[in-house]
């Protein structure tokens, strides 16, 4: 018996190269060794098995592409960056210290970038297909409206409010309408929207007690509008911490969205906003509760280090950007006013946290502060829960899969409550949790330290 | 089979989501962790479950195609990469842990379950499984086991194979097969011990029962910092030799230093020549600080600049994490590196870090060394952009010089990662052409049409399937005429395999031969065999002949000759308790009383190499001298030589402690069926450089060859040692208290249990239908103390009636007393029967054994390795009783052997059930010995379906 195969070499189709701009660094690219001590921290890896859904083998296609043998127009390519949480685990434990998200990211902005020009012009050489129009639009949407434009978002999450206020919600999800236009999944993980937004207009709450330090928070999108309730209780938890706090105007979205989505210079931007408006207020630190926009926070100074004008600025920045764990496990921080809290707690660690910034420690010092919490440690606590941004729209099915691994970790601990720090992971966990009609409630752990503070304060 | 109607096969079996079809995805399997590229695999699957596998190799061997299998593709041989394209067959997502069985001590895995998670799912119990490879964080256990993975906490644990105790295998048809059910010491040819460094050449595995380990109760780390490391050899060198066994001795110099020092913060200077030495040493708390002492004390007086103890299980898990991410750091000094794994006997290690240094500056290129220097198992990376064809071809050059330095100085070319692609053609350097033949040979049995990853371990031009022809050529052209060669003619010797019969009518009749010479006794030409050995040594002994070689030439030119005239020969010392061999063919008797000269004993290496007929009270006389022994207490060890020991698989007491011989046999010199004398494995502690041949002779009771030499790794004697004996009412108290002892983190030597009529030489005491305990520590004195005051404890829990603590000569007259109950009864009338369970099983097993003898009125006296699971029983009354009693256990327990020779004769099964795999090991006897002369009707089973193994 004989055996044929398709012979590619007969096939003469110009391949597509990485192009100059934003290129992934063939430096970083050849750093990886194949050792493949990565394999088992990936959740794509672990729930398909497969060698391309590795960050080796998505490494080694990046290699392929960047020293031709294959193009950007490869499916398995495009199909292997977009199925990728970016949750860098594969980078905390890489022994050669490959820096994953960055050639990540490049890589999505090169895919976004051939497909851009393709729009422009479907002729020119090395382009690829742009994307259908609706995507176009809705990209051009959120990148470039709603997530730039806190205005504009916060006007869109009243919005959502009122749909779920209004009992259009409802309707929607007795009626199967959702179900029809295939939205019944993303729909699940609509937060409820708090009824306060917070907005930052430059308000400054003082420090409880005797001010030992001055921070500025960044309120960033959904956590403004969806999380604001977070908001106040990380400030009220700040200021039992002496801290002086300050929102400073003219913030935006941290730009998160943008940049793992392959939207370099719409993060960019971002980027430029925030750098100016948090420069010159001369604080300590500028703290922030939500795990993803930290670690974007700490990487402006990567996003912005071909500008000249804007790079120093950005490192300058990013030296002061502090998770609220990683800064409240840094200071003297308040034990003497934590009040008892009995409840069982399981902690998820948001990737953005656990690998990105490497801060695993901090949050379980946190919470097992507080009198009376017993931490309940889940299996496989830090492999990632599938939120990862917009993910569970571009890769539904693996966002649910690994949504049901995360909770069947979480309740195999029988703790009431997940503890985690970052908006993605808590609107994945709530949906899954949802689905099973599961009572076990999902909190930040500053709301914890928050709630514990004020039955101190009762007591 | 066309490619898109294989894909929709395989698609069927598998689901569309685990097979892997697109040209750019398949390319990502075209390389492991060695970066050497191959083709990409034709299509590349992932089966869920065993069954999934083996319809996957089913549907790719009827395409046509080769499988490889991978595991997490980590290793650095190129074992895992497809070399002809075919189907690659991936085990990543055959992870279920199916059982784990803490009394037991065993769990039952999937292939690809990664080694970090069963140790992880097993710590809270306890437990672990014992080999640490660096990659551990991301292995398989079906790597593991394909590579005989080491690490480096193998020094005291020792490697893969030895925590391995059955495998499931897809043969080429597509079939499963379990080498085993588990059971230790179930007879056979060591099907497990074969397949385990194997590289995935002899099928895919698929699961595996893994022996588990107790985690220590405690353990001290400690970072030695040496000026060079040379230095740091020497100490290590020196550690081993004082004879304390520390659990882990890692070196480290300034180059893999500075590849890990950022990383894991371990702020180590990074000067040149800077060598770390990681100490680590485990066991119970007390006298762990002393031992730890006396080594810093040596680490000392070579230099040790720097002493830093890391004293937190944090601290600890960061220096390993360090340790272990050495290769995979080394990104961080050079786009890629050459790995040579060789090993050297321990002693030699200074000078082979001298000579690396020599050649790295000769050849001009940068060499980062870490290795696992208490095993003398080598790693010097050579480091070098592969983008540069002349650096390449230096670091190849230079790795090349260093295998065959090892080799000069007795090594092997690889420890622990595999020949794979990366050192196929340096085999040769390591094996004669009639050595690697006997490889191939075995390598056919396995994979008879190269189905499974071809193209790897023998150098490309010496095909395994031609050099088997070859052998098969070589060994029938020189055969004689004996009426056996009727059905299996030289010319037909191409497909002897499934031909060759191995049951007792198979012998040749000698007599028959027409035109033969004067005979002898035998119908031997006695004359002729006098020739060879001297008269004085060729005796006969009624209708026996029997010839005593004086050396491992003459003992080849005899079994030469024998092949030529077409007799069988009988490899025998004065004892071999468990021969069973009841030829009819009257073979020629070799006594390899005669080879008895010590081939190599380099006490500090802690190996020897000595002739077969050597006895075991010759070998630990030898060893006593220098403080050292084999842990093997045998009842008349004047009379047991080592090579029926071998041959028989002995077992001692002490295997809680230290393992049997089959744990300790490092290589064999044999001799083939026709005379060819070859040597399987060496005098090293590491070794997967070609098959692990080695293991198919230990239990194969000189059916495959006659072993001549034998090398062995040996132990310091203990600095103390005590025996604890508890006397119990009742057996089921004793076995609760086996089960309590089982459940610490003691680390008791040996666990004798003692149940049945109690006879005056035993110098003890329990009540008639009671039973004894004998509870054995041995090292440090005070962790000897601990144990004697816990296992004290335990033994009152569990509600002994009395507890004595033995020492010096009332312990060694115990263990020599009990040794006596572990051997064939000298008195008529009653017969030894040694029946296998499952640790967890035993008691119910022996609770049968009582009313199977019972019912018979046989009298029934046992001895048990209580935390084994084998037991010798004496059974003494009438004849037919102890045969039905014997085929009775068979029945309900499978694993009974009778070893009884006389007995034997007229036993359905003297060796237990038939075992699954009887198939397998009857093509291996047939390769091995086309012809079935040595020590016909020895071992096997009579022609029968066997029977399917129980879950």
């Amino acid at each position: 018996m004989t055996l044929t195969t398709p012979d590619r070499e007969t096939v003469n189709i110009p391949l597509v190269p990485f192009s100059a701009r934003d290129r992934p660094s063939s430096d970083i690219i050849n750093t990886c060794v194949h050792c493949g001590l990565c394999l088992s921290s990936c959740p794509t890896y672990r729930e398909t098995g497969l060698e391309m859904s590795s960050p080796r083998g998505r490494i080694y296609l990046m290699k392929a592409v960047d020293e031709g043998r294959i193009g950007l127009e490869s499916e398995v390519f495009q199909e292997q960056m977009s199925q990728c949480l970016n949750c860098r685990a594969c980078e905390a434990v890489c022994p050669s210290g490959v820096q994953y998200g960055a050639i990540l990211e490049a890589s999505r902005a090169q895919i976004e970038q051939a497909r851009e020009r393709g729009a422009h012009d479907p002729t020119a050489p090395a382009t690829l297909p742009p994307r259908p129009l609706w995507q176009r639009a809705l990209r051009g949407v959120v990148f470039g409206a709603l997530f730039k434009e806190m205005g504009l978002f916060r006007a869109f999450s009243a919005t959502m409010r009122l749909y779920q206020r209004s009992g259009a919600q409802w309707i929607a999800r007795k009626s199967g309408l959702l179900s029809l236009i295939g939205m019944a999944d993303a729909e699940r993980m609509l937060p409820p929207i708090n009824p306060h937004f917070t907005v930052p207009r430059g308000q400054i709450y003082p420090a409880e007690g005797e001010r030992r330090y001055s921070v500025a928070v960044l309120t960033g999108c959904i956590m403004s509008t969806a999380f604001a309730g977070v908001h106040e209780a990380t400030i009220r938890v700040l200021q039992k911490n002496g801290c002086e706090v300050i929102l400073p105007p003219d913030q935006g979205c941290c730009g998160a969205l943008h940049t793992h989505g392959g939207d370099l210079d719409g993060g960019r931007e971002l980027a430029r906003r925030n750098i100016a408006a948090f420069e010159g207020l001369g604080v300590d630190a500028i703290v922030i509760n939500a795990a993803g926009c930290g670690s974007t926070l700490k990487e402006y100074s990567h996003l912005l280090h071909d500008d000249p004008l804007w790079h120093e600025r950005a490192a300058a920045f990013s030296r002061k950007v502090k998770d609220v764990h990683e800064f409240l496990a840094g200071i003297e921080f308040n034990r003497a006013d934590l009040g008892r809290l009995e409840v069982q707690v399981t902690y998820q660690e948001p990737c953005h946290l656990a690998h990105a910034q490497r801060i695993t420690v901090q949050p379980r010092t946190l919470l097992m502060a507080i009198p009376g919490l017993q931490l309940r440690e889940m299996h496989e606590s830090a492999l990632c829960c599938g939120s990862a941004g917009v993910y569970n729209l571009t890769q539904p099915e693996m966002a649910a899969r690994l949504g049901a691994r995360k909770v069947d970790n979480a309740l195999a601990t029988g703790a009431q409550v997940i503890a985690t720090a970052n908006p993605g992971c808590a609107l994945q966990l709530a949906g899954e949790l949802r689905r099973r009609s599961e009572e076990v409630q999902v909190r930040y752990i500053v709301e914890l330290l928050d709630e514990s503070y004020r039955r101190g304060g009762r007591g | 089979m066309l490619h898109s109607t294989l894909v929709a096969e395989l698609i069927r079996v598998v689901g569309a989501h685990a097979v892997v079809r697109d040209p750019d995805a398949l390319r990502t399997y075209d390389a492991d962790a060695s970066m050497i590229v191959a083709r990409a695999p034709d299509v590349a699957v992932a089966p869920g479950t065993p069954e999934e596998a083996a319809a996957a190799v089913r549907l790719a061997v009827s395409a046509g195609l080769p499988v490889v299998a991978r595991g997490a593709g980590t290793g650095v041989a190129g074992g895992a990469i497809p070399l002809r394209g075919g189907v690659l067959l991936s085990t990543a997502r055959m992870e279920r842990i199916e059982a784990v069985e803490p009394r037991s001590r065993r769990a039952l895995v999937g292939a690809g379950v990664v080694n970090a998670e069963l140790n992880a799912r097993l710590a809270p119990l306890g437990l672990q499984f014992a080999p640490d490879p660096s990659s551990q964080k991301a292995s398989t256990i079906g790597g593991n086991l394909a590579t005989n993975a080491g690490g480096p906490h193998c020094l005291k644990y020792g490697v893969t194979t030895n925590h391995v105790l059955a495998l499931e295998l897809v043969r080429p048809d597509g079939t499963l097969l379990w080498t085993g059910d588990g059971t230790p010491d179930a007879a056979g040819y060591d099907l497990t011990g074969v397949v385990v460094g194997s590289e995935g050449t002899f099928g895919v595995i698929t699961r595996a029962l893994v022996r588990l380990t107790p985690l220590p109760e405690a353990n001290r780390v400690v970072l030695a910092l040496f000026p060079n490391v040379i230095a740091a050899s020497t100490a290590v060198s020196q550690i081993i030799a004082a004879g304390s066994l520390p659990t882990s001795l890692e070196v480290m110099d300034h180059n893999g230093i500075r590849a890990v020092n950022r990383a894991y913060g371990l702020g180590l200077p990074e000067a040149g020549g800077t060598t770390l030495l990681i100490i680590e040493v485990d066991g119970v708390a007390e006298g762990l600080d002393e031992t730890l002492e006396e080594i810093l004390e040596l680490c000392r007086a070579q230099g040790a600049f720097e002493l830093r103890p890391a004293r937190t299980p944090a601290e600890q898990a960061r220096v390993w994490a360090a340790r272990k991410a050495v290769a995979g750091a080394i990104g961080r000094l050079a786009p890629a590196y050459l790995l040579v794994d060789t090993v050297v006997p321990r002693t030699r290690l200074p000078l082979m870090m001298e000579q690396i240094e020599r050649l790295r500056r000769e050849w001009g290129m940068e060499v980062c060394n870490v290795f696992h220097a208490g095993d003398g198992n080598l790693h010097p990376m050579v480091l070098y952009d592969p983008r540069d064809p002349d650096q390449r071809e230096r670091a190849h050059a230079l790795a090349g010089a260093v295998l065959k330095l090892s080799i000069e100085q007795g090594g092997v070319i690889s420890g622990e990662h595999g020949i794979g692609v990366e050192k196929q053609e340096y085999l040769p350097l390591l094996l004669d052409p009639h050595e690697l033949q006997l490889h191939a040979a075995v390598y056919t049995c396995f994979n008879p049409e190269d189905c499974f990853n071809p193209g790897k371990i023998f150098p490309v031009a010496l095909r395994p399937h031609d050099l088997a022809a070859q052998r098969r050529a070589r060994i029938g052209s020189t055969a004689g005429h004996g009426p056996v060669l009727a059905h299996l003619s030289p010319s037909a010797s191409g497909s002897v395999r499934n031909g060759g019969r191995m049951d007792q009518s198979a012998g040749p009749e000698t007599g028959d031969r027409p035109g033969a010479p004067e005979t002898g006794a035998n119908g031997v030409d006695a004359a002729a065999l006098a020739a060879i050995v001297g008269a004085g040594h060729v005796t006969a002994n009624g209708a026996t002949l029997a010839i005593s070689p004086g050396s491992v030439e003459e003992l080849a030119q005899v079994v030469a000759f024998c092949h030529r005239a077409g007799i069988a020969v009988r490899p025998c010392s004065d004892i071999s308790h468990g021969d069973n061999a009841f030829s009819a063919a009257r073979p020629l008797h070799i006594v390899t009383r005669r080879l008895n000269r010590v081939l190599a004993y380099e006490p500090d290496d802690q190996t020897i190499g000595v002739e077969a007929g050597m006895s075991l009270a010759e070998l630990q006389a030898l060893l006593a001298a220098n403080g050292q022994m084999l842990p093997l207490d045998l009842h008349r060890p004047e009379a047991a030589t080592l090579g029926a020991l071998v041959a028989t698989g002995a077992d001692g007491p002490r295997r809680p402690g230290y393992g049997i011989l089959r744990d300790w046999v490092l290589g064999l010199t044999i001799v083939e069926a026709d005379g060819a004398v070859s040597r399987l494995g060496a005098q090293v502690v590491k070794n997967v450089s070609g098959f692990d041949l080695v293991k198919l002779l230990v239990g194969s009771h000189g059916t495959l060859g006659v072993i001549a030499a034998v090398r062995l790794r040996v132990f310091p004697r203990p600095r103390a040692t005590a025996t604890l004996t508890a006397a119990f009412d009742r057996r089921e108290q004793a076995l609760a208290c086996l089960d309590a002892v089982a459940n610490t983190r003691l680390q008791p030597t040996a666990a004798e249990l003692v149940a049945g009529p109690l006879e005056r030489r035993l110098p003890l005491e329990f009540p008639p239908g009671g039973a004894l305990l004998a509870l054995r520590a041995e090292g440090h004195p005070a962790a000897v103390a601990q144990h004697m005051r816990a296992l004290r404890g335990l033994a009152a829990g569990a509600g002994a009636l009395s507890v004595e603590e033995l020492s010096e000569s009332g312990e060694s007259a115990l263990w020599v007393e009990l040794a006596r109950r572990a051997a064939p009864p000298e008195e008529p009338g009653a017969s030894l029967v040694r029946l296998c369970a499952a640790p967890a099983d035993l008691g119910a097993a022996l609770e049968t054994a009582s009313t199977e003898a019972l019912s018979r009125r046989l009298t029934l006296g046992l001895c048990a390795r209580g935390l084994s699971g084998v037991a010798y029983l004496q059974v003494e009354g009438p004849e037919e009783q102890r045969l039905d009693f014997h085929a009775a256990l068979v029945q309900r327990l499978r694993h009974a052997h009778l070893l009884d020779p006389s007995l034997a004769r007229r036993a359905a099964h003297p060796w237990g059930a038939p075992p699954p795999a009887l198939a397998l090991m009857r093509a291996l006897k047939t390769e091995f010995d086309p012809f079935d002369r040595m020590n016909p009707g020895a071992l096997f089973w009579r022609d029968e379906t066997p029977a399917p193994l129980s879950a």
